[in-house]
């Protein structure tokens, strides 16, 4: 386990590391995405809320599997890390623990962003509001996480990898919503549904790390 | 069948190439006991036995052997797509073999033990840092990996790399890798691979991008690695690099490593036998000679531990099963040579 830190550790480095290009494009997205949390929080929550933080979590954790799955093969430093002596499970299980607290990280920020925007008066149904879609928001960041572990080593060119994410995540509340039109179905359902699906993948992933495909060539 | 064969259970099919394993002859009577040879046996360190690897259809590995033991230094050459970093890819668990046994340090490499891989010294052909990091704090994440404490770090930078930018890097952490240029990177590879000096290294082209003082304490730290006893693979086409460090040296031909020379124990010398490239006539020298023979230029070459005795019984041998001799002599081709040579067969086929 405290592999899982060190790896998890690593990957925070490296983010905060980054350019300072990156830490703008992700507080432009996060302060847009802001507003809908707070139409909520004023008008009630709608339909849409859903989706407004599924979306999200899907854009933000697809990045994030990108940069923490994908650009290590790229650049041929998953061999690396995979000889050193991390178990394989460790690098599978940090990287998409790192990519699942930083999107819940971004949402949270989004949430709190939302009760500054100076736009009509809260109302009670607001923590109620805001706990709901954080918890969407946490299953899709977990499933859109877990997915960008499986595809990234299924997926021999990273550039659809967003895209399939986001297909994912249609399908998921898809189903979710379908079934919603002949039977009562609370909003934790689809929350149990992402996380189902995250597992899943998680597992796969895990599965896969053990195998050749991990090192194949990427292509560009 | 030599003992080494009988151990091996190899007696049909090619042995496996060790260019020590022949240091049973130096041992006391009884010659041939299994377990008398085991006790006495060096430790091995690499042990790969009928290994097949394919891509699909494409074959890369055919039956392929090598038994490397603890304190040597292991050179392995061959052309472009021979399958020199597939073969270290096997050794690493990266690659899983299609048949045949690679065992490193005990383990199968396959099964992925962090044990292994705490055990390993490795480069290959991408640095593998993180570039966002500066070169102390991606040492840390390496020592984090396996189990090294900091201190120990800084002792090991501080008597090893103290005259390399390496030593200064770690004090301030200033620089972050990306910064690096190519050849700064590859000496931060190296300081990762002997970090602890561990029992086994596997590099892929070490040396490419080095400047001439680099190389030569990258030389140093490998003579270094071999005085405690480890086992280091080299794979380059660097062939002076090669020739000046390497105690035996193999060749990645046919799907197959031949071995071009041994050193240290059971220092060989290679020689040729010039005559048709029947198969049956393969058997009979691997089978005197204890290692694989080659075919090309017209002649069978492979090493031999003890030329006086076993190549007069070896030329009985052929001439008894048919064998039409024109030359036996050393074989006093280079490594360079060699490859030129077959290179040359190879487009000629």
């Amino acid at each position: 386990m405290d592999k899982i830190g060190t790896i998890l550790r690593k990957e925070w480095a490296c983010f905060t590391g980054s350019e300072k290009g990156v830490f703008v494009v992700y507080a432009v997205l996060v302060c847009i995405w802001s507003f809908l949390p707070r139409y909520n929080a004023v008008n009630g929550s709608g339909l849409m809320s859903a989706i407004w933080w599924m979306s999200l979590s899907v854009i933000v954790s697809s990045s994030f599997a990108n940069s923490v799955f994908v650009a290590e093969r790229i650049s041929g430093s998953m061999e690396i890390l995979l000889t050193c002596g991390f178990s394989r499970n460790a690098v599978v299980l940090g990287k998409t623990a790192f990519v699942v607290l930083v999107s819940a990280g971004l949402g949270v920020l989004c949430s709190l962003l939302s009760l500054a925007w100076p736009v009509g008066s809260l109302q009670p149904f607001l923590v109620r509001s805001l706990l709901s879609g954080m918890l969407l928001y946490m299953g899709g960041a977990f499933m859109g996480a877990a997915a960008g572990a499986w595809m990234s080593i299924h997926f021999s060119s990273p550039r659809i990898m967003p895209f399939a994410n986001l297909f994912l995540v249609v399908l998921v509340c898809s189903l979710y919503y379908g079934a919603a039109q002949f039977i009562s179905l609370q909003e934790w359902v689809l929350f149990l549904l992402t996380v189902a699906a995250g597992s899943a993948f998680l597992w796969r992933a895990i599965k896969d790390f053990h195998g050749e495909k991990v090192i194949a060539p990427v292509d560009l | 069948m030599n003992v080494a064969n009988s151990i091996f259970g190899m007696g049909a099919g090619t042995p496996p190439v060790s260019w020590s394993h022949c240091a049973h002859y130096n041992l006391p009577q009884p010659r041939g006991s299994i377990t008398h040879f085991y006790m006495l046996m060096p430790h091995t360190t690499v042990q790969v036995e009928g290994l097949y690897k394919s891509f699909g259809t494409h074959a890369i590995f055919e039956n392929a052997g090598l038994v490397l033991e603890s304190g040597t230094v292991f050179g392995l050459v061959g052309l472009n797509g021979s399958g020199k970093t597939t073969f270290i890819r096997l050794l690493l668990g990266l690659l899983k073999p299609s048949g045949g046994v690679a065992r490193v340090l005990g383990f199968d490499p396959w099964i992925h033990k962090p044990e292994y891989y705490r055990r390993l010294g490795v480069i290959l052909e991408h640095d593998g840092f993180a570039g966002n990091l500066t070169v102390a704090r991606n040492l840390r994440l390496f020592a984090d990996a396996k189990g090294i404490p900091w201190k120990q770090v800084e002792a090991y930078v501080d008597e090893h790399w103290n005259t390399t930018f390496i030593h200064g890097e770690l004090r301030k952490a200033a620089t972050k890798v990306k910064y690096l240029s190519r050849g700064q990177k590859m000496q931060c590879g190296i300081c990762r691979a002997f970090l602890s000096w561990p029992d086994a290294y596997f590099f892929d082209e070490p040396t490419v991008a080095l400047d001439v003082d680099a190389i030569d304490h990258f030389y140093s730290l490998v003579r270094t690695a071999r005085s405690r006893g480890a086992t280091v693979l080299i794979s380059s086409h660097q062939l002076p690099a090669i020739e000046e460090l390497c105690d035996g040296v193999g060749m990645l031909h046919n799907r197959r490593i031949s071995i071009i020379t041994t050193g240290g124990r059971t220092k060989t010398g290679s020689w040729l036998v010039r005559c048709a490239s029947d198969e049956k006539y393969r058997t009979i020298i691997e089978e005197a000679c204890g290692f694989p023979a080659e075919h090309y230029n017209n002649a069978w070459h492979f090493p031999v531990a003890r030329p006086e005795a076993v190549i007069p019984a070896m030329i009985s041998a052929l001439v008894q099963a048919g064998c039409e001799i024109s030359e036996v002599c050393p074989d006093s081709d280079s490594i360079k040579d060699r490859m030129r040579i077959i290179s040359k067969d190879a487009k000629g086929s």
